[in-house]
């Protein structure tokens, strides 16, 4: 009875506020309601009512329709304290799974100062924010656990604020349109092997007695192992050894070098090999079904790389 | 301490809930004061956290130890003196619970009813005016949790705003709220002992009073108010007298008087608002009706209230002072003889020699008139005590006595003479404040003076203490007593005699008498009275109506004001910047054309106004820092833009461009 009542009034949000990008509250999207502490308040004024009638006294007659009144007007107030408040959602940096996604937040306070605006998404930490004065913008970073691999949309967003008094308190629940990137946990299961020979895991290692080449020009990204050090240190700028690599001796991470693992756990596997790979500069392709990348090495490859990790298997 | 409560919250709360305690010290127990201040100190460590919350039994003993603190006050938890201490009490230790926002707003809530209750003990205006100022502070503190950083101005400015919005409702919830009778019964404020009459009276009792400079009652006229020698202020009829005490006599229970049907002519209307206090009988001048409901007629032309009546009480009274007073009963003429024990010998030996020399009972009043006028009689606040024979003692030894004197021995002399007579008690004249147009009658008018039965006239009004002191009734009790040691030394009533203060007196009382009379007052018949007159019928239609009309509309036309899109504002950059346009315009004739930017119009000022160019440049210039580069190079850009409104031409005022 209970959760149907919360799946319609969902439902019921749901169809009020699709996802969008930017939005200003309008009272479309604002509710009001007495918080707990309206409740206590209400009593209150029950039992100095009971006590004004049982007295006889008007002036806690009056009282208590001062403070009933204010009450009604609060309602107002706290309706002005986040009606025109524009909100933004950000971008956010990619995590791995397992860690906190921060989606970032932008808040222009427009024509009205606002204060103690809770933010949250549902059942997570609040955070709080106050912009003590018109035309005031604030970025917020909300964070969100980032459970599983994939892309990672934190649902509503809930917006609060029980200003001026705490009597009532005054929500809105946008659906931003967000997502963040989340890579696979990385879990060595099985060891990076640099050898040809050893087979397991890697299809292919280049040795690093490979025949060296010549130099070439530094390029940013490549491994600091490489740089030719004894140039530098006589003043001819950096330079790296380069190896010759043949097509046998590239670094191929393979998704069926993994036998015996389910599919999240190669994923797994293979995020922690990317990563290891970048760290030893190792230059690496990536083989997925359905997908292969070419050896490459740098940032550039390191984030598609994760990416297509992050994705595979149509993760949305 | 929580970490979500703002440090700032805990001092606004602190504050207020010392603004709300202290003024109910004069009712409470002193040493509460002294708990406040420790808790207070104690919490004030905590948040500092210098101290912890102190551990489940030392506060269990604190609330014990309180709690047989307040037994031993007040001898019982059940009064309304120990309930409020025992709510202020739980305010204060409360702090030392105090570690969420919950405590935090239990406690603000709780202030709330300590305010309340203040107004069960004190109901004038500068009780109201203090309950304002605690309420803001309230309210201060209220918002304080939902601020990172306290601001009192702002603060201050939202708790105002929101009582002023809130005063149409209000008003409107105060007309119209139905006001029905107590639910169930309540304890009554004790303690301070009640000034007034009682129903019982003995030599010195109403002399005791009349030290009091406290306000009776007021009345207010319909026309003219009587002559100062009518005002007779009818309390109650004593006709019980055991001796040296006089009390009433209990009506027979089946003896249920009707109430005196008035004549139709002269009749005087007004209206007595009573002090607060414990009502049980009502003062008229007789013959008097009061038509309510709950009061009744008890005889003699006595109207009593029963159950007594509490707090303020109005009613309106007519009355026909020429009308006889002829209400009789045998029994009741025969009590009224009873001079019971043997005691006063020579006042009754007197009375006898007066009922064989006059036959008619006329005669004898007379002659015991005289028997006060010639005898040299002292009329004085401070009698001497008097002894067992107080009758003998006060005619014959002492002369010195106060209305109570004479208007008892009057009546014993007249019972021993053979002529029916009993004690009336309550207050002779009052002060007229001729702007307000009402009476004020003060606990130094009380008075008592005598009735006797004459056939063939009735009940006939002799004040003995008129023939000893005619000024008495003539200028009141104030006038003739003023210069007496002791007369009302303490209270505000002394400065009578400084016509300024007199005058500040009365419009100060003025002031408290239309406040009672309108808001302390206020209740179902005057509700109706009210409402009749603004909604011309009472219907629920017409009362939805102007719920709607008094508690919507302002809230509409707030909510029009405070929500309606406004203009955003120009800023200020944006305002010099056009007045340097206008500026221009008015000099050159050039303007911008719709979609020009300010280069545009600047390449247009080269073009054609050369001369201006320099400072339309320098304008431009710094309009453009103040929009694109916030921060403080724009301020600096924002106070040269408001220097260059003012424009100058090149070739006089150019070397500004070098400043």
């Amino acid at each position: 009875m209970r959760a149907a009542f919360r799946r319609r009034m969902n439902a019921w949000i749901a169809r009020r506020n699709p996802p969008v990008s930017a939005l200003t509250l309008q009272q479309n999207r604002i509710f009001i309601f007495p918080s707990s502490v309206g409740l206590g308040f209400g009593a209150l004024l029950l039992g100095l009512l009971l006590l004004a009638i049982n007295y006889q006294n008007n002036l806690i007659f009056m009282l208590v329709f001062a403070l009933f009144s204010v009450s009604i007007i609060t309602i107002l107030h706290t309706y002005i304290n986040l009606s025109g408040l524009r909100i933004q959602a950000g971008n956010s940096e990619p995590v791995f799974a397992g860690e906190t996604a921060h989606f970032h937040l932008h808040l222009d306070s427009g024509s009205r100062p606002r204060y103690q605006l809770q933010l949250s998404f549902a059942e997570q930490r609040t955070v709080i924010c106050e912009m003590p004065r018109a035309g005031q913008h604030y970025e917020l970073r909300m964070p969100y656990p980032a459970t599983s691999r994939g892309r990672l949309q934190p649902g509503r967003l809930q917006l609060r604020s029980d200003f001026p008094l705490g009597i009532l308190r005054c929500w809105a629940m946008p659906m931003m349109d967000w997502h963040c990137l989340v890579y696979p946990r990385p879990k060595m299961l099985r060891p990076l092997q640099s050898s040809a020979d050893s087979g397991e895991g890697v299809s292919a290692a280049r040795r690093d007695s490979d025949e060296f080449s010549g130099f070439e020009r530094y390029r940013r990204g490549e491994s600091p192992r490489r740089i030719f050090w004894k140039a530098y240190a006589r003043g001819q700028g950096l330079f790296s050894k380069q190896y010759e690599a043949g097509s046998s001796d590239r670094l191929i991470l393979d998704w069926d070098s993994l036998e015996g693992l389910g599919e999240e756990d190669r994923l797994s596997n293979l995020c922690a090999w990317v990563l290891e790979c970048e760290q030893r500069g190792l230059a690496y392709g990536l083989r997925v079904p359905g997908m292969f990348m070419p050896p490459d090495l740098g940032p550039a490859h390191l984030n598609a790389a994760l990416r297509v990790l992050a994705l595979w298997g149509g993760r949305a | 301490m929580n970490s979500e409560t703002p440090r700032a919250a805990v001092g606004a709360l602190l504050l207020a809930q010392f603004a709300v305690i202290i003024p109910l010290i004069p009712t409470l127990p002193l040493w509460m004061a002294a708990v406040w201040a420790v808790v207070a100190a104690w919490y004030w460590k905590i948040v500092y956290a210098a101290w912890s919350f102190p551990g489940a039994l030392a506060k269990f003993a604190l609330v014990a130890l309180s709690m047989f603190g307040i037994y031993l006050q007040y001898g019982q938890w059940l009064g309304l003196e120990p309930m409020v201490a025992t709510l202020v009490l739980a305010v204060v230790l409360k702090l030392l619970e105090m570690k969420s926002r919950r405590d935090h707003y239990l406690i603000l809530l709780l202030c709330y009813a300590v305010v309340a209750c203040r107004f069960l003990f004190e109901q004038q205006i500068p009780a109201v005016l203090l309950a304002i100022f605690q309420l803001l502070l309230l309210l201060i503190a209220q918002q304080a949790m939902y601020r990172q950083q306290m601001a009192w101005r702002r603060s201050l400015r939202l708790a105002s705003l929101l009582l002023l919005q809130a005063i149409p409702l209000m008003l409107f919830l105060f007309m119209a709220f139905p006001r029905i009778g107590p639910l169930w019964s309540m304890p009554l404020p004790g303690g301070k002992a009640q000034t007034g009459m009682s129903d019982e009276l003995e030599f010195g009792d109403i002399a005791d009073l009349s030290q009091s400079g406290e306000l009776a009652f007021r009345v207010s006229f319909e026309g003219e108010p009587p002559a100062p020698e009518q005002l007779y202020w009818r309390g109650l009829v004593l006709e019980e007298f055991d001796g040296r005490r006089w009390s009433r006599m209990p009506l027979p229970r089946w003896e249920r008087p009707s109430a005196p049907v008035l004549g139709p002519a002269d009749l005087l209307n007004y209206t007595v608002t009573l002090e607060p206090g414990v009502h049980k009988w009502l003062y008229t001048l007789p013959v008097a009706r009061i038509n309510r409901s709950d009061i009744d007629y008890g005889g003699d032309y006595q109207w009593l209230a029963r159950p007594a009546l509490t707090g303020r009480l109005q009613y309106s009274v007519e009355s026909r002072l020429e009308q006889r007073r002829d209400e009789l009963s045998r029994q009741r003429l025969a009590a009224n003889l009873r001079t019971p024990g043997v005691a006063n010998a020579r006042a009754r030996a007197l009375a006898d020699r007066w009922r064989m020399e006059y036959t008619s009972a006329a005669d004898r009043v007379a002659a015991a008139l005289t028997f006060f006028r010639q005898g040299q009689f002292v009329y004085t606040l401070q009698p001497p005590v008097l002894g067992e024979d107080n009758v003998d003692a006060f005619l014959f030894e002492s002369r010195q006595g106060f209305c109570e004197h004479y208007a008892g021995s009057f009546v014993f002399l007249m019972r021993a003479a053979g002529v029916p007579a009993r004690l009336v008690v309550g207050y002779q004249g009052g002060e007229y404040n001729r702007d307000g147009r009402y009476l004020l009658v003060h606990q130094s008018d009380a008075h008592a003076w005598a009735e006797v039965w004459l056939d063939g006239e009735g009940w006939r009004r002799v004040d003995p203490t008129q023939t000893v002191a005619p000024d008495r009734v003539r200028l009141g009790a104030e006038q003739l007593l003023r210069g007496q040691q002791g007369y009302l030394g303490q209270s505000p009533l002394s400065l009578r005699h400084f016509e300024w203060a007199r005058d500040l007196r009365l419009y100060m009382d003025e002031l408290n008498y239309a406040w009672a009379k309108w808001v302390l007052n206020y209740d179902d018949q005057t509700q109706e009275g009210v409402l009749r007159r603004l909604l011309g019928e009472i219907s629920v239609q017409r009362v939805l109506l102007a719920l709607l009309i008094f508690g919507g509309l302002p809230l509409a036309v707030i909510a029009g004001i405070t929500l309606w899109p406004r203009k955003r504002a120009e800023s200020k950059e944006l305002r010099y910047y056009r007045a340097a346009e206008r500026a221009l315009l008015r000099r050159t004739g050039l303007r911008a054309g719709p979609g020009d930017t300010p280069g545009k119009l600047l390449r247009k000022v080269w073009q054609q106004a050369p001369e201006w160019a320099p400072w339309f440049g320098e304008v431009c210039d710094s309009f453009e820092v103040c929009c694109y580069r916030p921060g403080g190079s724009a301020d600096q850009a924002l106070r040269r833009l408001k220097q260059l409104r003012r424009p100058y031409r090149a070739n006089d005022r150019g070397s500004e461009r070098n400043v």
